[in-house]
């Protein structure tokens, strides 16, 4: 049976609280599949071609710094992209990685376990993800309340943000 | 004639009865900034002498007949509500000689009934005359009187000269105009009275060569051939008329093109600088333009790379750690798992070895074990084996293993979930994104370091093209040029050049013809007086040669005096000319009249060696202007002393270098002058220099100072002007 394929058959969701910050970096429509280009999207202010970079940098500032924020009760989720869809693969996978070795799954025990369970821990796994996915929008979002200028007057605002702790 | 004072009721912005400027000899300055009233003042002088005001909308003179009640304060307009309001002027001229006084007054009234305004058609001059200044005054009412007091407080033909705004200054003096020059020489002397000279002496030759040319047919010995010749003659002379008309028209031209050469020489090399400086500034915007490109692709190859170069995975090794131990503790576990599982199935097998060789070769295992059990006995050992026991359940288990290892080698077939596969390759990719990972940092400054460089370079090119658009800035303000002016001065030069030179290639034709023209009429005259039989008379020879010397001297008698009078006005536009321009760094030169094809004269500046300077400023130029006003004045001998100057703002055309040494030129032009002046309102040097200079011929000074700043002037009901002595 395919771990990775089934994992990457998942839309994970986000949090709706941060569809604004979503919007305000990233190209959401005419991104790289449509008419925009590189540029245009440079001179839009946007850093972000596609909702599942964000949801990647996110993910990867989250598990960096190993901050994941559970989805409130009340939160109204907003699903997108199948994982299978990320590019580029390599990247995709790397971030696979890192979630199987924040997770608490048991290789050898996942093996032997019934359809059931290893449905359940999947879902587990979606869920971390999405939690970490959460946290690294929380960290963005508590920048921009902190500092405001920090995304307006920097072009390497997201480079210099790979190194927030 | 001096002016003592001039009083304002009531005129535009000078509100009121009682304004009042006083004058002494030497020069008078009103000071005031911009929209300080100033050119309201000018316009006062103006309005009492000529009956007229500028006005700025029109840009043109206007009569008080069509200027009607805006020559009246507004704010005096304002505070009637029923009755009569005038706007007047008063100039008292003070002949110092005689000691007779003038006091010319224009007046215009309107009637006003509960606010509306009831227009006079025209206004009302006066002119009072007193004799002696202690006199009482009376009034003057022949009509020839007053023209002749205003002709001589102001006479016409240097009215020009004598009274001019600084922005008029360009077109009193334009020297491409042919009559400028011959207007001011008139100043100088009558040089028509040489024209008529010269009329009259044409005519005489001609009447003589009438006479002449009767005797010699009269006495012709072929009266038919002479008949044809003097036929051919007045051809010929008809050509040369002809030819000589086209000549002037020609050589007109090529002085009108060789002047506008000349003056664009002048600009030519300013242009030239702008043009080079434009055009170098083409190329630092094209180079700006691609750098700002290369600087905007590299800005966004700069974000992508957070994906395309995995910059995004920067200081997530430890993920990959802790992935691989456990990745790693997976594998061991899991190898663990099969060696104990194969060991388990070998041992098994084993057993499984070993009981098979207890039963008998050969038999049908289950069927003689299934009969053993039945038998209760053991038939290899016969022994007994009770169902049951021990020994009976050993035989059993015979049976028993083969399908329990049948049923185990089935359930090994599905093993139950293998991950590894993917396991594994998460676990590959990781370990090949490593050596990436290490790079970042060194790729980020590296791609900074190139982004840096860009930046560097793009501010190099900046400060590159502010220096230039600073040169041009200053060029262009220096030269009052525009960028679009400079090309086009270039454009014109070459064209105005290959004019010039088709023109001149035409009047060496035409020359050339009229000699051959002359030179046959000489051959026709020649044979003419060959044919004369007999002597023609003595007195008629003379009076031919008389006539015709007489013609010439009278032409060249003009020319002569002419030049004289141009070397004068050279000579002393010159004198004012290096005294404005004293104390002054930039290029000075001698002004030169140079005459022209066409008989008129443009000046050039040239240095001492004779060679004409390039690149004059405007400045420069308006200079030149001012010392031809002031040299048809000085060089009429007295009359400086005789009238005043009268200008508005004459320095703000040329810079503030300048105007001391103006204010020290005119004050020994004229014996008095008014000027009006923002240059002293702002810099108080100049304004110390102006009241203590030596030099400076200082009669009154004053500031006007408006009631109401001109930005805030929508409403002028309130507008008045404040009169201020400052000595």
């Amino acid at each position: 049976m395919d771990l990775l394929k089934r994992i990457k058959d998942r839309a994970p969701e986000y949090d709706a609280i941060h569809e604004s910050l979503i919007t305000k970096f990233t190209l959401v429509q005419g991104g790289r599949a449509g008419t925009s280009t590189d540029e245009s999207a440079w001179e839009q202010g946007k850093y972000f071609s596609t909702k599942y970079e964000i949801y990647m940098y996110a993910a990867l500032l989250g598990l960096k710094n190993d901050y994941r924020v559970p989805f409130s009760k009340d939160a109204k989720k907003e699903k997108f992209m199948e994982i299978r869809s990320w590019q580029p693969p390599k990247l995709v996978d790397y971030v696979m990685m890192c979630l199987l070795a924040k997770s608490d799954i048991d290789f050898n025990e996942l093996e032997k376990m019934e359809e059931a369970e290893v449905e359940k821990q999947i879902l587990a796994y979606r869920k971390l993800l999405e939690e970490y996915a959460n946290g690294g929008f929380d960290k963005i979002r508590a920048k921009m309340e902190a500092e405001p200028g920090f995304f307006d007057s920097n072009d390497n605002c997201f480079i210099d943000l790979l190194d927030l702790k | 004639m001096i002016i003592k004072k001039i009083e304002l009721d009531n005129f535009m912005c000078y509100a009121g009865n009682g304004n009042c400027i006083e004058f002494s000899e030497g020069i008078n300055v009103i000071i005031g900034d911009n929209g300080y009233g100033k050119s309201k003042l000018y316009d006062a002088f103006y309005w009492v002498m000529h009956d007229q005001v500028f006005s700025p909308e029109k840009k043109a003179f206007e009569t008080t007949k069509s200027a009607k009640a805006n020559l009246i304060s507004d704010k005096a307009k304002a505070e009637i509500e029923n009755g009569r309001l005038s706007a007047a002027v008063k100039i008292t001229f003070h002949n110092l000689e005689k000691d007779s006084v003038y006091i010319l007054e224009r007046r215009y009234s309107i009637t006003v009934t509960d606010g509306k305004i009831q227009e006079d058609n025209d206004g009302e001059f006066t002119i009072m005359e007193k004799e002696l200044s202690y006199l009482n005054a009376r009034m003057v009412t022949d009509v020839d009187r007053k023209r002749m007091i205003v002709n001589s407080i102001l006479p016409p033909q240097i009215k020009d000269y004598l009274w001019f705004q600084g922005e008029q200054v360009e077109s009193i003096i334009d020297f491409n105009q042919k009559d400028t020059l011959t207007k001011a020489v008139n100043v100088l002397s009558n040089i028509s009275r040489y024209d008529s000279m010269i009329e009259i002496a044409e005519a005489a030759a001609k009447a003589a060569a009438k006479e002449y040319d009767t005797d010699l047919r009269r006495l012709s010995k072929d009266s038919a051939k002479s008949a044809v010749l003097e036929t051919r003659r007045l051809e010929l002379e008809k050509k040369i008329y002809r030819q000589k008309e086209e000549e002037r028209e020609v050589s007109d031209n090529l002085a009108r093109a060789e002047a506008r050469c000349e003056e664009l020489l002048n600009k030519q090399a300013d242009a030239k600088k702008v043009s080079v400086l434009q055009e170098r500034k083409r190329g630092v915007v094209g180079r700006l333009e691609l750098l700002n490109k290369e600087l905007k692709k590299e800005q966004v190859n700069f974000h992508r790379k957070m994906f395309h170069s995995h910059w995004v995975l920067k200081g997530t090794e430890d993920m990959l750690k802790l992935y691989a131990n456990k990745f790693s503790e997976y594998e061991k576990k899991k190898l663990l798992q099969e060696a104990e599982e194969k060991v388990r199935k070998e041992m098994e097998d084993e057993v499984d070895a070993k009981l098979q060789t207890r039963l008998p070769i050969n038999v049908p295992e289950p069927n003689y074990v299934e009969w053993m059990l039945e038998k209760e006995r053991c038939l290899v050992c016969d022994r007994e084996a009770k169902k049951e026991t021990e020994a009976w359940l050993k035989i059993k288990e015979l049976l028993d293993r083969p399908k329990e290892k049948k049923k185990a080698s089935k359930e090994v077939a599905v093993v139950p979930l293998d991950f590894s596969g993917d396991l594994k390759s998460l676990y590959q990719n990781g370990v090949a994104l490593e050596s990436r990972i290490e790079d970042i940092d060194s790729d980020i400054n590296d791609a900074l370091q190139q982004r840096s460089n860009l930046q560097g370079n793009v501010r190099e090119v900046n400060k590159e093209m502010g220096a230039i658009e600073l040169d041009i800035q200053r060029l262009l303000a220096d030269t009052a040029l525009t960028s679009e002016g400079a090309e086009n001065i270039l454009n014109e030069y070459s064209i105005q050049n290959k004019k010039a030179k088709d023109f001149k290639d035409d009047w060496s034709r035409i020359t050339h013809d009229i000699a051959e023209s002359e030179r046959l009429l000489k051959e026709v005259n020649d044979e003419r007086r060959d044919l004369v039989t007999g002597a023609l008379p003595a007195w008629l020879v003379e009076k031919k040669e008389v006539t015709s010397d007489f013609e010439i001297i009278a032409k060249t008698t003009r020319d002569r005096v002419f030049n004289n009078l141009i070397t004068q006005l050279e000579q002393e536009a010159n004198k004012h000319y290096q005294d404005m321009t004293l104390g002054n760094k930039s290029a000075r030169g001698i002004i030169k009249l140079r005459k022209q094809t066409n008989g008129n004269y443009m000046p050039e500046i040239i240095d001492s060696n004779g060679n004409p300077l390039l690149g004059l400023n405007t400045s420069n130029i308006i200079l030149v202007k001012l010392s031809a006003i002031m040299a048809i004045i000085s060089a009429k001998g007295n009359s400086g002393d005789l009238y005043t100057l009268i200008t508005d703002a004459p320095t703000s055309v040329f810079g503030e270098d300048y105007t001391i040494g103006f204010c020290k030129t005119i004050s020994k032009v004229y014996q008095q002058s008014i000027i009006m002046s923002k240059e002293f309102y702002k810099n108080q040097e100049l304004k110390n220099e102006l009241l203590k200079n030596p030099d400076i011929k200082i009669g009154r000074v004053y500031t006007i100072t408006p009631s109401i700043v001109e930005g805030e002037r929508a409403d002028r009901s309130n507008l008045s002007t404040k009169i201020e002595a400052l000595n």
